[in-house]
């Protein structure tokens, strides 16, 4: 389907040769074939040196007439051109390279192919090998700082978790803002990125509001490899590695150092009964013995080729990782079979399945991963022998009140339980399965118009189990607790179009019309037992406590058309809309109409363009589209009562939510203006602007409290994201042996409210933590008290100095005072979330068959609330949790005593030791103040205080790859075969004080964007593996 | 080509489907509408709202600590904040703050009791909108009390008390909502005195409808102890009045309840059973009715209040459930109660886990907040002999002293430190002379010590450590109500009746009951009845208000990890803030601190 695609523009291009023949020639003619299949090359271009030319035709046969010192130069895009001269051959056959670079040409769109010179609107497109530098099964952590403008955040290191995508900002709140997938032409489906033949990013809504719903996120395409060769190729792939997690400038306090800050909360008589000497004799290193070397493999194969008229395609994929958080890990077997026949000549038909099946287990408890941060170096998880020393047994603790069973000793870390104990029974594990299958036809009754059926089946059923054994710490509560849960899902769907495509001249038309029509129902049930013996492991043997269930039912259809219309492969317009229906919203809301137009100039056509060489390609575009949203969970509409709720026994109903009707789509309208040039031949660069509005946005708006609810979800108020994006790639240097190309790419992105209702502000509070919606402010404003850092009081009658927290107080009249209790604090805006610019950086040396290559990228300006010093940078609130070392790099210092000036007035006159007097400052240049045991006083409060400057550069990967040679794979029958070294995430530079400065840009239950709390960091990985083609 | 664009435009967008769908596990206030008993879940799903976790945006039971249920919350806000408890150091539950007068209003307790009480006046309002009169009036009935109920919590947790509002009529209550049509109106904070108005309004509604029901052909047979009642509702009226100082109505109230109330009101009855089946017990008048098989406990058991007082792990006592067992008896407490050990009512109650059995025993005693510290915290020496002459000899850093036991007016021993410069402080004030002799036992050590005195008032049900019914209303209540209205009548007689008659039934002496001239030491009966008050309630949830709407002050210089002093009458800090959620929607001016 593509190829012929781009025979057909070839064509057209080639029409604008002029046709001119000579004198004195002979015949000539051949016929010109695809050096990687043996197919036909139709359209190319032969050019004649003295002048003239033609193309070939459907066959790839050309005929023409030359002279014997002729130079006939053989072109076609997607080929690398050939020279030939005459030398008074008669027949000359050419057998035509691919191009790699060119290839890049054509784009896919998911329902339309397009040429890339000719796009009018901002698209990003990508070979499948570019992104599988790093080692991860999440097609998203490998888009990170490829693309300007997407900003992709790996909020967990957790194997298998997603990474958080967002392409030109965050329009949407608290409907989903993520990208739309279209896999193979369908939104939605299943793939394994070892399949992946080309990614695409739509970026604006000239292209995406052909996506209509949930497309205002942007829509990622991604198109899996297909089966084209004469000559079967055959690719193993194999790669395997360890990883090891980054906990970047965080260190909790060893024993000495806890101990010491301990001491200085308590007198010394006290201390010593508390904090007992034999303490210091145990020093565990929770971090180390939570987070541990993991590991990843991946092992791949496909054939590719060409059975009598099938094309084919099959690969089967492994991939395996163990987390580097105890306890967690994942595993998916993929398989994937792409075949394609012609049924008669002008009908084709294509079969496209997917089949994957995951496990995945994750700790057992949110618990572990706080546990690792904050338990106190000086409890001990194991036994200890007769010496004193670790043996390699767990020991129960169930409280501080009773001592522990080995030693009669005390456990110290708060809210007492043994993680390891519990991590060595318990468990939280689930796999699924998923079946995508593309039945797919393609007739073209004519030349000119092809009808396609894509019709998709989709099914995936998911389990889940969490199993807490009654011999631990979380389980003795219920004696056991097992949950199993599961769900299935099946959909279909049909997405018909009609393609139309004419040329006149030198005009050529494009359009389609299609409508899309797909049901999906879901199932799920859950059951909890508890109080059963150890061990088991089946609901039957338990007492059933609880059980949920659901079924929902769910229907999407959607009409849409595009026209495009170029004239002379230099002027470019695109028209097109969409109509969707949502079943999301009330029955006066459902519908959604979304239009897009884009026009693109390539200047570098024009004539005036052609007596330089400096500037190869030079195109200006621009579009404007509207998209829609409509990702948020189904039945917001509609006021529901649950009836899982009892009361004496008897079933009880609880209003879930008050009814809105109202509710409808969110808009999303952008604009946007776009240069794409090529220098030299070279140095490729993009630049675009964009503006971006979302309205009418889909907001669980907060509602008072006192009306008995706290969030209703509504379309309410306007967010615009105004951006420029800059990328450039090009080789510095170009040899036959040694190569180097670089690239760049940044995305600057404004984001700002520009409307709420009645222009009132909207806090957005979780887990304590706020953020706040304001007219001309950013979406993720963090809203919490100003740290005013430490201040100095002097207590007469202990005859003391301390030195304690304060904030800022905004009074009525503007003016700013400072307060020591937390809840007198002002709330105010202190930063953002959002960044001010993110982007990446790539380099590519190639030195024979050696090449090394290395992505990072970068996110400046955004602002990280680090929840985790809540807890651990408490300045004593919590005795009995660790506590985050002062010996980060970061400047930390504590209060310790009063600072001097020699000038001052009465009120701070004292008496120094050596009888001098000195004024005793009430500033502080402490960054923390005195700690005071169990304090309440709000010191660790959501305040600015923890509020951190989130900027990161990440080498995402190194890779150095030696590609065997030629002479060598012949011998062994291989096409092609590779090994390498690849390292991720081996530098990071950070002024973060947590683990881990990539911080998840979506928002759910109890985080916002761009909160940091225990999270499990990324881990740092080095990977060997081989390719190898046959 | 446009041609087809345009019919298959034109067909597809005619061809409308079908797209309503509906959730299978909820329903849709239309589909529940159709059914007859909807009335009956709704209303039961009000009760259940008490006991249940609800998701506050969308947080989970699991998060944090599945620690959000009503009870636990109301429980604790009021209690920890008066005199009666202690709580055990540090920990990252809000509770701690609110126990400190240092509550931040983004905290779970405070929002979640807030949006909690709403929501029960939500579906008050609700219902009463649905439920047409005389078509189950009980219902109703039961609605206007919910909705006067879940005010009243309101307005007593988070605004200061009524008597405060009668010397400062400008003082605001909470948000009022009685009928649906309020929850169009912006919210504004009604005064005081206007939110009482609406509870008495309500509760009459509801003692109205009530006693149609009971004249009707077919009367309700909700007649369980965990549904609301026209008992209930009237011993509700009776509280309110009581706080309105609207005595004379009180009084009236409560003579007409105690002369139809069922006669073991007046018996004794098994105060250690009584926890444990509140709902089977003529002393209740209405509990909210907590289950075996609730989600709540089958899952979270520690999140009950029962787990806040007690830890059966060790005790075994009932199935040797984990509780966190982190609030105590505050020593003042128990001092009130040892005048006569054989109060049932401390007996049943009182448990100090692992005493020592060698005789030794322990002092006590709380230590002056310094000025940049905001805890007061505490002495203890271990280990104690007592001399034959009943003194106790300690040393605390590095100084001898001597507890001595001192009789007060009314005969009573307690311990005082007679030696000069027993001081916590350079303060020469902070002197403190009262120490706590107690049986040498389990301490807690987190941010400072403590000695563990489980509290058991609420374990036990269905032989569950963790489960309780609690009863928000009992006949008890309606005995000192009536006290106390007397009391302030000048009825000094009657009053002290009513009180014998709780000392009786707690099984105390002869020579422990007051008349005119028997006062124990006492000098006014107002005193009197507060101190019976705070013993037969002891963590029930009535102390707080019973100090200070009776324009007392709250003395908090005692041992425990609160900032030691006295907290005024009149201190605003007595209104807890409200949720900072609550300030950012609907505006509505904030507290002061």
């Amino acid at each position: 389907m593509k190829k012929t695609f781009i025979r057909v523009i070839s064509v057209a291009a080639m029409l604008l040769l002029s046709l001119t023949a000579f004198a004195q020639k002979h015949m000539v003619s051949g016929k010109v074939i695809d050096a990687s299949n043996g197919d036909p090359v139709i359209g190319a271009g032969v050019l004649i040196s003295s002048g003239g030319g033609v193309v070939t035709d459907y066959d790839g046969n050309y005929t023409l007439e030359a002279a014997d010192d002729d130079v006939l130069t053989f072109s076609s895009i997607g080929f690398e051109s050939v020279t030939m001269k005459v030398d008074g051959r008669r027949v000359i056959d050419v057998s035509m390279q691919p191009d790699s670079q060119l290839l890049e040409e054509v784009v896919v769109l998911g329902y339309t192919t397009q040429k890339k010179a000719e796009l009018s609107s901002s698209v990003v497109t990508m070979d499948g090998e570019k992104l599988r530098d790093v080692a991860t099964q999440d097609v998203g952590n490998m888009l990170q700082g490829k693309v300007a403008g997407v900003v992709v955040m790996n909020s967990s290191g957790q194997p298998g978790a997603n990474a958080d995508i967002r392409i030109r900002g965050t329009g949407s709140i608290t409907a989903g803002a993520g990208p739309l997938y279209v896999v193979d032409g369908v939104a939605g489906g299943s793939f394994n990125p070892n399949d992946i033949e080309t990614i695409t990013v739509l970026k604006d809504a000239s292209a995406t509001a052909l996506y209509g719903a949930a497309a205002s996120g942007g829509v990622i395409v991604v198109t899996t490899k297909g089966g084209n060769a004469d000559k079967t190729m055959v690719e193993f792939k194999a790669s395997g590695g360890i990883k090891k997690a980054l906990t970047g400038r965080f260190h909790a306090m060893t024993t000495p150092e806890m101990y010491d800050f301990e001491s200085q909360m308590f007198s010394p008589v006290v201390f010593k009964d508390k904090y007992p000497e034999y303490l210091l004799d145990y020093d565990f290193d929770w971090v180390n013995n939570c987070f541990k070397l993991g590991n990843v493999q991946n092992y791949f194969a496909s054939v590719a080729g060409k059975s009598g008229k099938v094309n084919y395609y099959v690969s089967m994929d492994h991939y395996n990782e163990k987390g580097t958080l105890i306890n967690t890990n994942y595993k998916r077997n993929a398989a994937r079979i792409n075949l394609s026949a012609p049924i008669t000549d002008r009908l084709n038909m294509s079969l496209r399945i997917n089949y994957q099946k995951s496990y995945d287990q994750g700790t057992s408890s949110w618990r572990t991963l706080e546990y690792a941060y904050y338990a106190m170096p000086w409890d001990i998880p194991y036994y200890l022998d007769e010496e004193g020393n670790p043996t390699s047994e767990y020991v129960y603790i169930t409280n501080d009140k009773t001592p522990r069973p080995d030693n009669g000793l005390k456990w110290y870390t708060q809210n007492p339980s043994n993680i390891l104990h519990s991590e060595q029974y318990n468990y939280a594990k689930g796999h699924g399965e998923s079946l995508t299958g593309d039945f797919q036809l393609v007739w073209n009754p004519t030349d000119w118009l092809t009808i396609t059926s894509i019709n998709r089946y989709d099914s995936s059923t998911s389990y889940y189990e969490t199993y807490v054994d009654p011999r631990t710490f979380d389980g003795s509560g219920t004696n056991g607790e097992l949950d199993n849960s599961n769900g299935e899902w099946n959909g279909w769907g049909t997405t018909n179009l009609v393609k139309y495509h004419k040329t006149f001249g030198q005009h050529d038309i494009n359009a389609i019309a299609g409508w899309e029509y797909g049901e999906g129902y879901s199932r799920s049930m859950g059951v909890t037992g508890i109080n059963f013996p150890a061990g088991q492991r089946s609901i039957s043997n338990t007492q059933v406590n609880s059980g949920t269930g659901s079924d929902y039912h769910s229907r999407t259809w959607a009409v849409l058309g595009q026209a495009q219309y170029s004239y002379q492969g230099k002027y470019v317009a695109t028209a097109s809309i969409r109509y969707d229906e949502s079943y999301k919203f009330g029955p006066y809301n459902r519908g959604g109409w979304f239009p897009g137009v884009s026009a693109a100039w390539i200047i570098s056509k024009e004539n005036f363009m052609q007596n330089q060489d400096k500037i190869t390609f030079l195109k200006l575009r621009g579009g404007y589209g509207k998209t829609g949203n409509d990702s948020i969970p189904a039945f917001r509409y509609q006021d529901t009562f649950s009836l899982s709720a009892k009361y004496n026994d008897a079933a009880a109903a609880v209003l879930q939510r008050q009814a809105n009707f109202n509710l409808g789509w969110e808009e999303a309208y952008m604009a946007s203006l776009g240069v794409d040039a090529t220098i030299r031949d070279n140095w490729n660069i993009t630049i675009d602007l964009y503006n971006t509005i979302n309205s009418r946005i889909l907001l669980e708006a907060p509602q008072a409290p006192s009306s008995g609810f706290f969030a209703k979800f509504d379309n309410v108020g306007k967010v615009q994201n105004r951006g420029v994006e800059f990328a450039a790639d090009g080789a510095i240097m170009r040899r036959s042996d040694f190569e180097w190309t670089v690239g760049l790419n940044v995305g600057f992105n404004k984001n700002r409210i520009l409307e709420l209702p009645d222009g009132q502000d909207m806090v957005m509070s979780k887990s304590e933590v706020s953020q706040i919606l304001r007219v001309g402010e950013d979406v993720y404003s963090w809203y919490m008290p100003k740290w005013a850092g430490v201040r100095t009081v002097y207590d007469e009658d202990f005859d003391e100095f301390s030195g304690i927290p304060q904030w800022e107080k905004v009074n009525e009249d503007g003016t700013i005072t400072y307060v020591d209790k937390y809840n007198q604090a002002t709330f105010q805006i202190v930063g953002s979330a959002s960044p001010w610019f993110s982007g990446g950086l790539n380099s590519g040396l190639r030195y024979k068959n050696f090449t090394l290559s290395m992505t990072g990228s970068f996110v400046v300006g955004n602002k990280i609330y680090n929840k985790t010093r809540e807890a651990m940078d408490a300045d004593g609130a919590y005795t009995n949790l660790n506590q985050m070392s002062h010996k980060n790099g970061l400047g930390w210092v504590r209060w310790t005593g009063p600072e001097f000036s020699s000038v001052g007035d009465d009120d701070h006159e004292y008496e120094m030791e050596d009888g001098s007097i000195m004024y005793w400052l009430e500033t502080s240049s402490a960054t923390h103040p005195q700690p005071v045991s169990g304090r309440s006083d709000g010191v660790n409060k959501a305040s600015s205080r923890y509020l951190e400057d989130g900027s990161f550069f990440r080498l995402r990967n190194v890779t150095l790859s030696y590609n065997i040679p030629a002479n060598i794979l012949s011998k062994a029958r291989m096409s092609g075969a590779r090994v390498y070294v690849a390292a991720d995430n081996v530098l990071t530079l950070s002024r973060f004080s947590g683990m881990d400065p990539e911080v998840g840009l979506d928002a759910d239950t109890y985080h916002h964007a761009g909160l940091y709390s225990s999270n499990y960091p990324v881990p740092m990985s080095v990977v060997i593996g081989f390719d190898v083609n046959f | 080509m446009k041609k087809i664009l345009a019919i298959s435009f034109a067909a597809l967008l005619l061809a409308s489907c079908n797209m309503d769908f509906y959730p299978s596990d909820a329903m849709t206030s239309s589909q529940l509408a159709d059914n007859p008993a909807s009335a009956v879940y709704t209303t039961d799903g009000i009760y259940s709202l008490f006991k249940d976790f609800l998701a506050y945006k969308g947080e989970s039971e699991d998060y944090p600590n599945g620690r959000n249920q009503y009870l636990r919350h109301y429980f604790q806000l009021t209690e920890l904040r008066g005199d009666n408890v202690t709580v055990s150091g540090t920990t990252s539950d809000p509770f701690v703050r609110a126990y400190d007068y240092q509550e931040v209003p983004t905290e779970e307790n405070i929002y979640y009791t807030w949006w909690l009480a709403y929501k029960v006046v939500y579906g008050a309002n609700s219902n009463i909108d649905a439920i047409a009169p005389g078509s189950d009036d009980h219902l109703l009935a039961e609605n206007y009390f919910l909705r006067a109920f879940g005010h009243f919590h309101l307005v007593t947790l988070f605004a200061m008390p009524y008597v405060y509002w009668k010397d400062h009529p400008e003082a605001l209550g909470v948000v009022e909502h009685r009928g649906m049509d309020t929850y169009s109106e912006t919210p504004v904070r009604k005064t005081v005195g206007e939110i009482y108005d609406g509870i008495v309004l309500d509760l009459k509604e509801a003692i109205k409808f009530f006693e149609a029901d009971a004249r009707s052909e077919k009367p309700s047979t909700r007649t369980d102890r965990g549904y609301a009642s026209l008992t209930a509702a009237k011993a509700l009226l009776a509280r309110v009045y009581l706080y309105m100082e609207m005595n004379q109505e009180c009084l009236d109230i409560c003579d007409e309840l105690l002369a139809n109330a069922p006669t073991a009101v007046t018996d004794t009855y098994d105060y250690e059973k009584f926890p444990t089946a509140t709902y089977d017990s003529n002393e209740t008048i209405w509990c909210i009715r907590a289950s075996v098989t609730d989600k709540f406990f089958t899952t979270h058991p520690t999140s009950s209040i029962s787990s806040m007082y007690y830890d059966d792990k060790d005790l075994k006592r009932w199935d040797g459930g984990t509780g966190w067992g982190e609030h105590y008896w505050a020593d003042e407490l128990i001092d009130l109660f040892q005048r006569y050990p054989e109060d049932k009512r401390f007996a049943a109650y009182f448990l100090q886990p692992a005493p020592t059995n060698d005789g030794k025993v322990l002092v006590s005693f709380p230590i002056k907040t310094k000025a940049t510290n905001p805890h007061c915290s505490s002495g203890i020496v271990h280990g104690c002999t007592v001399n034959a002459d009943g003194s106790v000899d300690f040393k605390y850093k590095n100084k001898n002293y001597t507890a001595t036991p001192t009789l007060d007016a009314g005969g009573y021993t307690h311990y005082e430190v007679n030696t000069a410069g027993f001081v916590s402080g350079a303060d020469g004030s902070s002197v403190q002379k009262r120490v706590y002799v107690r049986p040498d036992g389990s301490v807690r050590q987190n941010a400072g010590d403590y000695v563990i005195y489980f509290n058991t008032k609420f374990a036990g049900q269905d032989g569950k450590s963790n489960l309780t019914s609690p009863a928000m209303l009992r006949w008890g209540e309606v005995v000192l109500n009536r006290a106390e209205a007397n009391a302030k009548l000048g009825n000094e007689g009657p009053a002290l009746n009513d009180v014998n008659t709780i000392r009786r039934r707690a099984g105390l002496p002869a020579d422990a009951m007051f008349d005119a001239t028997h006062m124990h030491g006492y000098t006014s009966v107002m005193d009197v009845v507060l101190d019976e008050r705070r013993m037969e309630f002891c963590f029930e949830g009535h102390r707080y208000f019973d100090v200070y709407r009776n324009r007392r002050d709250m003395d908090r210089r005692f041992v425990g990890f609160h900032e030691f002093g006295i907290i005024k009458w009149t201190d605003p800090r007595i209104a807890l803030l409200i949720p900072l959620d609550e300030i950012n929607t609907s505006h509505i001016p904030q507290n002061d601190r």
